[in-house]
């Protein structure tokens, strides 16, 4: 019997039959009110670097995400952030007409260093010789005590304003190289109608530490067409400052001052709305309100407040008290002169609203998006933001996305660039952040998706910050204009294929093609059979050294022969203890075709070291760690087939490595200078010199067994790198062989054999000191120590995913263990070190 | 129909189970779904069962890229008008119906769930045990 | 902050209105165009955190970013 687009035999229309049954079936479990099914399983890497003019901040942003879904009803989230900053940030403002304040333009701090260091400096001296001449000249009345004298020092330095204060000035202060870590851990349950959304996490960097949590509820209604949500999250936060280290960079003996700890609760609560309007215009809404309390003030910056201490009260303190306790003329934390902390209130309450409006524009193939959000909050801030986006689709998967922001602030009601006199209720910051002003960002993304899940976004944004730009006028002056940017690259992909059938025969599935497991450890040896394939995959490696000092041949060296032999010219003052290094590397790999594969492989790395005074060290002496985190080298390779047949695979590779990796990182995070020195060879986090890497790479296998071997080498292209030294060629030859116990299960032994060169030149730099002017010398510096002949054995397993939709992933871990090491002078001992890769080849 | 251009005959299916599927290429549980079409196609054609899954996607390119990647070996029809999707009130995507061999419509299934195969292929056996 | 909230009642409460009236006529087939990625609330979540993270560290204001719905409206 036909059905008709319209009636059955009986002349029942479909509509009421389907009426009928529909009912029926709408009455039968699992049908009514389906909810949205779990998103398929995604992962998103993401690099940014942003950076603002002239030497102040500059950041990298590396973020990895995931989403898994567990069920149809369930799905786990994961992301992880690391920001790695350095540079410098306004500390405080001054007006110009007392930039010669004793502490705007020196770095002399009477409050922490006491009278000798301020005698001590040049420009002290002068104005005290200045003085006295006019005291002797009669230019100046005789002094009554000799607190007069330096009275009269300190105002000519200070020069207290009178009349026109000239532009404010604003002070930096350096940034050391610092690293910000960041997990979040979530997960999507959907239920009905609704979805509820967890997740929680910690952010931690040196100063400031937070742990938060948030939950989120939506609910669809209206058939979808309709959005609830609401929201709750909070943060627990622990602001930390840490004292000033007054040593050379071995030298971590603290000024004997302890850290100041204080605490913050952020908590906020939103709702929103989403709605669709026609099949192509989304429109949304939403409404927050977010309270703080604590510690909300910046631990480090300060502000110029005149009058708030009299110059007889600030020598009485400074210079005749024993103890230096403030808190007889001042509630503020004294920090220089007339130089305090900033205060903010310990209570903000902000809120929000916020509307955007999503068009698609079928004609042209493109969306727009617009957004408003007002803020307003209880320290009088209100701001405006407009943004604007075009997502402009081209052909091939392109897409274009121009991108406008605009936003402007008012100014908080204690803000003040610095005080001629003190505020009543004793609130003072000068952050530029809480001034008034305007941003301007424009930018522009570009993003191309290709066939097989995988997407590349890129993109450029400028900003300028200016007083000027306020909404209505009346920003602050120019002096805090400042200009940055952000560049951005990042690739999004889906980790599996649901679409895909299981059963073979269909579609493309030389995925199953002998794909014989590589070790952990080998680089370069696994080549894309197809053309158009692509592959993505993270390595990791782990090694921790921690056995102590060895020579060639003998793995004890008493502390004597280190201290006389094991530095150049010289007797050595420390010796490394511990090294531990963690390097990630991110390997994207393409084949253009099925003979030809091209690879770039950044890495992010991260050492740490410890160091121990030797015996012939003062017994307070402190050692201390020191730490180098970064992005590494990016190696650029191409793999081309040699041959293939009959399960045997020979191909080889031609690429360079890019020196990316920074040689100039210090001991204490801040600039390298004459006499800031940098760390040694092995502490940096690249070899600063265009590298050749050559390989030739044999792979083969029969029924269950498989083998391989390879040689690679690293020919440095140049002689010398940025500061004085080339680091020695390299060159490595492996052979490894496996048993595959299952289709997806193999083990691996690897013997592996390395021969590292000399390092040629050395650090371009003075010597590092101790306090009192000896240098501080440690076998890192020598070049000498540095090479030698490793021979290393490897044990891994191999674990494959099964044909189906997660078919395309790869797991192997390794340990690689040495067996005879043969180091040129002194090193640590080299104790084992893990592997990881994990690769999705699509 | 894809392929042959023809429009869609529902009396050509006379005798036989018919799984309808309405789908998109934009709807991801949609192309989950497309694996278990072609299970259940491959395990029970010979006993009767025909799957037909109409894509009602605006741009039939889209539909043609995903078959070039995914080839199926059922019906696929194209209503880029909403005519079919229309007549049938489909509710939700993917909407599955099942017709039994006399063209009557018994079952209509919303969305769609891994946990839903089970009783999905219950009912179609249920169908095909029917006499013609 | 006070004439904000004069607003929110009556308007605010009308314009819903005419914005769920006018949602009503969208069928679930013809969601098509709202499925793509770039029509959702926030296409790229992984860039827009990032943006946020470094205006939030350089601007007073802070939220209202993000938002759920929107979307194929699959079942």
């Amino acid at each position: 019997m036909a059905v008709d687009a319209t009636s059955d035999k009986h002349g029942n229309s479909v509509t009421r039959m389907l009426a009928a049954l529909s009912g029926a079936a709408l009455m039968l479990p699992g049908v009514a009110g389906a909810a949205s099914a779990a998103a398929e399983p995604r992962a998103n890497v993401q690099y940014g670097h942003y950076d603002e003019e002239g030497d102040r901040i500059t950041t990298d942003v590396y973020h990895g995400d995931f989403v898994l879904p567990v069920s149809d009803y369930f799905e786990f989230t994961f992301s992880f952030d690391q920001d790695t900053y350095s540079g410098a940030t306004p500390s405080y403002t001054v007006p110009s007409g007392i930039s010669d304040a004793v502490t705007a333009a020196s770095d002399i701090d009477p409050v922490s260093l006491g009278l000798r260091t301020l005698l001590l400096n040049p420009r002290f001296q002068a104005t005290s010789r200045e003085v006295l001449n006019d005291i002797a000249a009669g230019n100046l009345p005789p002094p009554q005590k000799p607190t007069d004298v330096t009275k009269e020092i300190l105002r000519r330095l200070a020069r207290q304003p009178q009349g026109d204060l000239g532009k404010p000035l604003q002070v930096m202060s350096p940034q050391p190289l610092e690293t910000r870590n960041q997990p979040v851990l979530g997960g999507n349950f959907y239920l009905g109608p609704a979805t509820l959304s967890l997740s929680g996490g910690y952010s931690l960097e040196p100063d400031f530490q937070a742990t938060f949590g948030s939950g989120n509820l939506s609910l669809e209604l209206n058939d979808k067409l309709t959005t609830l949500s609401a929201g709750y999250s909070q943060s627990n936060n622990k602001i930390i400052r840490k004292p000033v280290s007054l040593g050379g960079p071995h030298d971590h003996s603290s000024g004997g001052k302890e850290n100041f700890e204080a605490t913050s609760i952020y908590r906020t609560i939103n709702l929103g709305l989403t709605q669709v309007l026609d099949k192509n215009t989304l429109f949304r809404l939403n409404g927050g309100y977010s309270w703080r309390r604590g510690f909300l003030s910046n631990p480090y910056k300060l502000v110029y407040i005149k009058d708030e201490i009299t110059l007889d009260e600030f020598i009485q303190v400074s210079f005749i008290d024993g103890a230096k306790d403030w808190s007889s003329v001042t509630n503020l934390d004294v920090a220089g002169f007339d130089l305090f902390r900033e205060v903010r209130p310990d209570r903000r309450n902000q809120w929000t609203v916020s509307a955007g409006l999503n068009h698609y524009f079928d004609f042209l193939d493109a969306s727009l998006h617009f957004d408003y959000r007002y803020f307003w909050d209880n320290w009088d801030i209100k701001s405006h933001t407009f943004d604007l986006a075009w997502y402009q689709n081209l052909p091939f998967g392109v897409t274009f996305t121009p991108n406008f922001r605009y936003y402007s602030q008012s100014a908080a009601f204690f803000y003040a660039p610095f005080y001629l006199s003190p505020r009543a209720d004793g609130f003072y910051s000068s952050d530029y952040r809480l001034s008034g002003f305007g941003k301007i960002r424009a930018g522009l993304t570009f993003s191309k998706r290709f066939a097989k899940g995988i997407e590349l976004v890129a993109g450029f944004e400028y900003s300028i910050h200016k007083g000027s730009l306020k909404l209505g006028g009346g920003g602050e002056k120019d002096y805090a204009d400042i200009d940055s940017y952000l560049l951005h690259a990042g690739l999004r992909m889906a980790l599996a294929d649901f679409s895909r059938n299981l059963d073979s025969g269909m579609g493309h599935h030389h995925r199953h093609h002998h794909a014989w497991p590589v070790p952990a450890g080998v680089m370069f040896a696994h080549m894309l059979p197809a053309a158009n394939d692509f592959m993505v995959s993270y390595n990791y490696a782990y090694s921790n050294m921690s056995s102590g000092m060895q020579t060639s041949g003998r793995h004890h060296v008493s502390d004597q022969e280190l201290i006389d032999k094991a530095c150049d010219g010289g007797v050595c003052s420390f010796i490394p203890n511990r090294m531990v290094m963690h390097m990630h590397m991110l390997n994207f790999m393409y084949a253009p075709t099925s003979w030809l594969n091209l690879m770039v492989m950044p890495q992010f790395v991260h050492k740490k070291m410890d160091m121990v005074p030797l015996p012939n060290q003062p017994p307070e002496t402190e050692g201390g760690d020191h730490r180098a985190t970064g992005l590494g080298d990016t190696l650029l390779i191409a793999l081309v087939k040699l041959f293939d047949v009959d399960g045997h695979h020979a191909h080889l590779g031609l690429g360079v490595s890019a020196p990316t990796g920074r040689v100039d990182i210090t001991f204490n995070g801040l600039p390298d200078a004459r006499d800031n020195p940098i760390q040694s060879f092995g502490m940096q986090l690249g070899s600063g010199t265009w590298d050749f890497k050559p390989s030739l790479t044999y792979t083969g296998g029969h029924e269950r067994w498989y083998w391989g071997a390879q040689v690679n080498a690293t020919v440095r292209l140049e002689d010398r790198n940025k500061k004085g030294y080339a680091l020695g060629n390299e060159i490595q030859g492996h052979v490894w062989g496996g048993y595959k116990v299952m289709d997806w299960l193999a083990f691996s032994v690897r013997n592996s054999y390395r021969v590292t060169g000399d390092v040629r030149g050395n650090i371009d730099q003075d010597v590092p000191t101790f306090a009192n002017g000896d240098p501080q010398l440690t076998p890192l510096e020598n070049p000498r120590n540095w090479g030698g002949k490793f021979w290393d054995i490897g044990v891994g397993v191999s674990l494959k995913a099964p044909a189906g939709a997660y078919s395309g992933h790869h797991l192997s871990v390794e340990w690689l263990q040495p067996v005879i090491h043969n180091l040129n002078g002194y090193q640590l001992q080299r104790d084992g070190t893990l592997l990881v890769r994990w690769g999705y080849h699509f | 129909m894809i392929g042959t251009g023809e429009p869609l005959d529902f009396g050509s299916y006379r005798g036989k189970v018919i799984y309808l599927d309405f789908w998109a290429t934009w709807c991801p549980p949609c192309r989950k779904s497309m694996p278990f079409m072609m299970s259940m196609r491959k395990e029970l054609g010979d006993e009767g069962l025909e799957v037909v899954a109409i894509s009602v996607d605006e741009e039939k390119e889209a539909v043609n890229r995903f078959l070039a990647r995914y080839p199926v070996n059922f019906a696929i029809a194209h209503d880029p008008d909403g005519d079919c999707p229309q007549k049938f009130e489909v509710m939700a995507m993917p909407s599955s119906y099942l017709i039994d061999r006399q063209g009557r419509i018994r079952y209509v299934h919303l969305g769609f769930r891994d946990g839903d195969k089970n009783e999905m292929r219950e009912k179609v056996l249920d169908l095909l045990e029917e006499k013609p | 902050m006070k004439s904000v909230i004069r607003i929110l009642p009556g308007q605010v409460l009308a314009m819903m209105v005419l914005m769920f009236l006018a949602g009503c006529s969208v069928s679930p087939w013809e969601r098509g165009n709202l499925a793509r990625e770039e029509m959702l609330p926030n296409p790229d979540p992984a860039l827009s955190t990032m943006r946020a993270h470094v205006f939030e560290s350089k601007e007073a204001a802070s939220g209202g970013q993000g938002g759920v719905g929107g979307g194929c409206g699959c079942n």
